[in-house]
């Protein structure tokens, strides 16, 4: 029964506590009310446990300390999942902006769904025919008319250098309106990147979230900015 | 200037409100409430978490899943009540399931239907839909709700397993309909010529 009663009293303490008055303080009916016989002038009126020693009552008992490792762990995990997340990237599909190997991604979490994303964005998406994720470009936002296959790939390359590129569509590609609620996603590197071009337009509930920032080594931190800009076309004129 | 005279004043005393005719009790009643508050909100991140990543209480909207779900869409205001489970949610699908997933025109809103393909299926498509037969690509569905009046894989085409948040395992609020969502005694659509 001894060795039982700390645990009993380290389950109770904190609401026993907080309900029973400080030491130093009176009581919470003013003095002038009670009849002072009655208060005993060095005790609690309310009987409770002894205060805990100092610097132990973050710790507390075991289950208290397992439910605050729960919530804490859930809090980290939701801020993981819905602010921002790192994860490690590989494959060539990235190639001039990010390396093949070794490269590791801070996510923004609070683009997810496609919030606040743009044409030119990096996003880390969810590929929609397999389970993994696949970070790429976005090329078009619901209702913008993208080029369904590669520029300048197959007989119409040519022609297209001829012509001076443009906007006028690469060789015999054939265009297509992304459909609303879903994005086209190209990776930078055209000849080893499997995006739109293979599995067609992506939802936006697809999109993990925003490539804000890359870390090659533990040196080497460079944010990653959208480098298509609108441009400022009254300026010009 | 005043203000900082009046803080260095009644800092030092222990008990700040004795200005109350009951001394000290405003102050602890404050220290409490916070106190309770801040102890409850500490709970907030894990039922958060419960809700988007193990099972959410949902009500039903609109009649997409008629007769199975809000039968009596057009007659009252009830909605049915649905347990939907989402761990491993993309996991194990089967032809007959009722699923929750992110819509794809609009990826804000959670639309609930039945699957009726899954990938490699052949499907005999209703009326919206451009072609007659579609067939499902790898790691999509089709999916399709039991009403009549319903935007599904005929409107916008199969949808990637992906996109599924959740299956719909128990009616919880008509009492008389509460229980099991028996989805494996559903029978399965015609014209759908099955991969495996």
């Amino acid at each position: 029964m001894p060795s039982i009663t700390p645990i009993l009293r380290g389950l109770l303490r904190q609401t026993r506590l907080r309900l029973s008055p400080k030491p130093n303080c009176p009581p919470l009916p003013p003095p002038s009310t009670r009849p002072p016989p009655l208060q005993p002038p060095t005790s609690n009126p309310i009987p409770s446990a002894p205060p805990p020693k100092p610097g132990s009552s973050w710790l507390g008992h075991p289950i208290r300390v397992i439910l605050n490792t729960l919530k804490f762990v859930a809090l980290t995990h939701l801020i993981w999942e819905y602010v921002v997340s790192m994860s490690p990237a590989s494959g060539p599909s990235m190639l001039p902006t990010f390396e093949v190997v070794g490269e590791w991604l801070l996510v923004s979490r609070l683009h997810r769904s496609g919030r606040g994303i743009a044409v030119g964005d990096v996003v880390a998406y969810n590929i929609p025919i397999n389970d993994e994720m696949g970070v790429k470009r976005v090329l078009g936002m619901p209702g913008d008319y993208v080029l369904m296959d590669t520029p300048l790939d197959g007989d119409g390359g040519d022609g297209d250098c001829k012509g001076g590129g443009g906007g006028g569509g690469g060789g015999g590609g054939s265009m297509i309106q992304v459909p609303r609620g879903h994005c086209w996603i190209v990776g930078d590197n055209l000849a080893a990147s499997r995006d739109s071009r293979f599995f067609g337009p992506v939802p936006l509930a697809l999109i993990r979230g925003k490539v804000i920032a890359s870390v090659r080594s533990f040196s080497e931190f460079r944010w990653i900015t959208n480098s298509l800009r609108k441009a400022d076309s009254p300026s010009e004129g | 200037m005043k203000f900082l005279h009046f803080y260095i004043h009644i800092s030092p005393t222990p008990r700040m409100a004795t200005w109350t005719a009951n001394p000290g009790g405003r102050s602890r009643f404050l220290r409490q409430v916070s106190h309770y508050l801040l102890r409850y909100a500490t709970w907030i991140p894990p039922l958060i978490w419960f809700n988007a990543y193990v099972a959410q209480v949902t009500f039903i909207r609109g009649p997409s899943m008629y007769p199975f779900l809000n039968p009596q869409y057009n007659e009252s205001l009830r909605k049915d009540l649905c347990l939907v489970w989402k761990l491993y949610a993309q996991e194990g699908l089967r032809r007959g399931m009722v699923v929750t997933f992110r819509n794809p025109y609009d990826p804000s809103k959670i639309t609930i239907k039945r699957i009726v393909g899954l990938e490699g299926d052949v499907v005999k498509t209703r009326h919206p839909y451009p072609y007659e037969y579609a067939a499902v690509p790898e790691g999509h569905v089709w999916v399709e709700g039991d009403g009549e009046k319903s935007q599904d894989s005929n409107y916008y085409g199969p949808i990637s397993a992906r996109l599924v948040t959740g299956k719909v395992t128990h009616v919880l609020s008509p009492w008389e309909r509460a229980g099991r969502v028996r989805w494996w005694e559903h029978p399965l659509r015609m014209g759908v010529n099955r991969a495996a």
